[in-house]
């Protein structure tokens, strides 16, 4: 075998990760806002943070190089931001070139769970969204933080419940990984606040944070 | 009804993911740790270069929210349109897909039907799975094989 053989493993995963990002794009709702320059964008669908989250985590468990395997950690991984389509999408769909950002910028990432009522299993997010929360999270902890799913539709910044493929959670992401590792802690410990107060929790329960165990933590380690 | 061996293939997928090795061999490229102690996907330019005669199997995972019949038929059609090349797919369990790469005439005798894709065929590979060396004896094993019907083995019978 060659190295152009062992390159071809890494082509045949773009391929499919194209396959999967197109299958997303093209069944979510298609969805424009005009930005503060009077430019009409094209939001992304709200599903790829966490589908581009899952297939970091895939491809650095591929890697023998990986020496952290948990289920939950920070990848570097494409930012949902810059979407990134394949060929044949950008060939077939021409109107989609002139709103998104055609580049492969990788950004470190994580996903949290939402908080689901066990009564009406409405996830709630709006309390990670606050406009101090949301500057905090910018000037402070020098990260994005996108709540996706817990709005209506029409309101919000484009993540609408309605539009999801997957279940509603946040995505954080920063240029530094210890940014966001550090901002996964903070929104976890919002969260937990929440769950306590209003009697919820979350499928799979709560996330082990570093130097705490199973049974500090209240819960058991999510799938991701 | 799910294949009789669907067990030991799950159980290996699941080491497979979980970074154990069932039956760890020895292999022939040193893994080195990132220095920052945390794991990154490798990009095809950092693939590292490989001897001559070695197995690469790979797995890829599709987010189980997004393993619907629509996209695991996309993957399997990627699989077909991915046959001319020395790499090749494999559906596992709706939601997770084998890619492994094999020395041109392996991969031929693949091809041309000589030698049928079946699970022990796939779990030979995974035990020698990343940078491990498959030596002629092995290649001479996986050969002898009993043939099973294709569709024994990721298949629509799994999807």
């Amino acid at each position: 075998m060659t190295g152009t053989d062992t390159r071809s493993l890494g082509r045949a995963r773009l391929a499919i990760e194209h396959l999967l990002i197109d299958f997303v794009i093209e069944n979510s709702p298609k969805k424009e806002v005009v930005n503060a320059n009077g430019d009409t964008i094209i939001v992304p669908p709200p599903s790829l943070g966490r589908l581009f989250y899952s297939l970091g985590i895939s491809a650095a468990d591929a890697s023998p190089r990986t020496l952290d395997r948990r289920p939950d950690r920070t990848v570097l991984a494409r930012s949902p931001t810059l979407t990134s389509l394949s060929n044949r999408l950008k060939t077939e769909r021409k109107d989609l070139d002139a709103n998104f950002e055609f580049k492969t910028r990788k950004i470190w990432m994580n996903v949290c769970e939402l908080p689901q009522d066990p009564k009406t299993l409405e996830y709630h997010g709006r309390f990670l969204a606050s406009k101090s929360l949301r500057t905090y999270y910018r000037t402070t902890l020098k990260c994005r933080v996108d709540v996706i799913g817990v709005w209506d539709t029409e309101e919000g910044d484009g993540a609408g419940v309605d539009d999801l493929m997957c279940a509603p959670y946040v995505l954080i992401t920063s240029d530094e990984k210890v940014n966001v590792d550090k901002c996964v802690t903070h929104v976890e410990h919002r969260i937990r606040e929440h769950e306590e107060k209003f009697g919820m929790s979350r499928t799979g329960g709560r996330r082990l944070l570093r130097g705490e165990s199973a049974s500090e933590a209240g819960g058991v380690e999510m799938e991701s | 009804m799910p294949p009789a061996n669907a067990d030991l293939s799950m159980s290996l997928v699941e080491s497979l993911l979980n970074g154990v090795n069932p039956d760890p061999v020895e292999t022939t490229t040193e893994i080195d740790g990132v220095p920052n102690g945390h794991g990154e996907a490798i990009d095809d330019e950092e693939e590292e270069e490989m001897d001559e005669g070695t197995v690469q199997v790979r797995t890829m995972a599709i987010p189980r929210w997004l393993s619907t019949m629509d996209v695991t038929s996309k993957s399997m059609s990627c699989i077909r349109s991915g046959s001319k090349n020395v790499c090749s797919y494999y559906l596992f369990h709706s939601n997770l897909i084998l890619l492994i790469s094999t020395k041109l005439l392996f991969y031929t005798q693949l091809l041309q039907g000589t030698l049928s894709v079946t699970a022990a065929n796939v779990a030979l590979l995974l035990r020698r799975s990343t940078y491990a060396k498959l030596s002629s004896p092995v290649t001479a094993q996986v050969a002898k094989t009993p043939m099973l019907p294709a569709t024994t083995f990721p298949t629509s019978s799994l999807l």
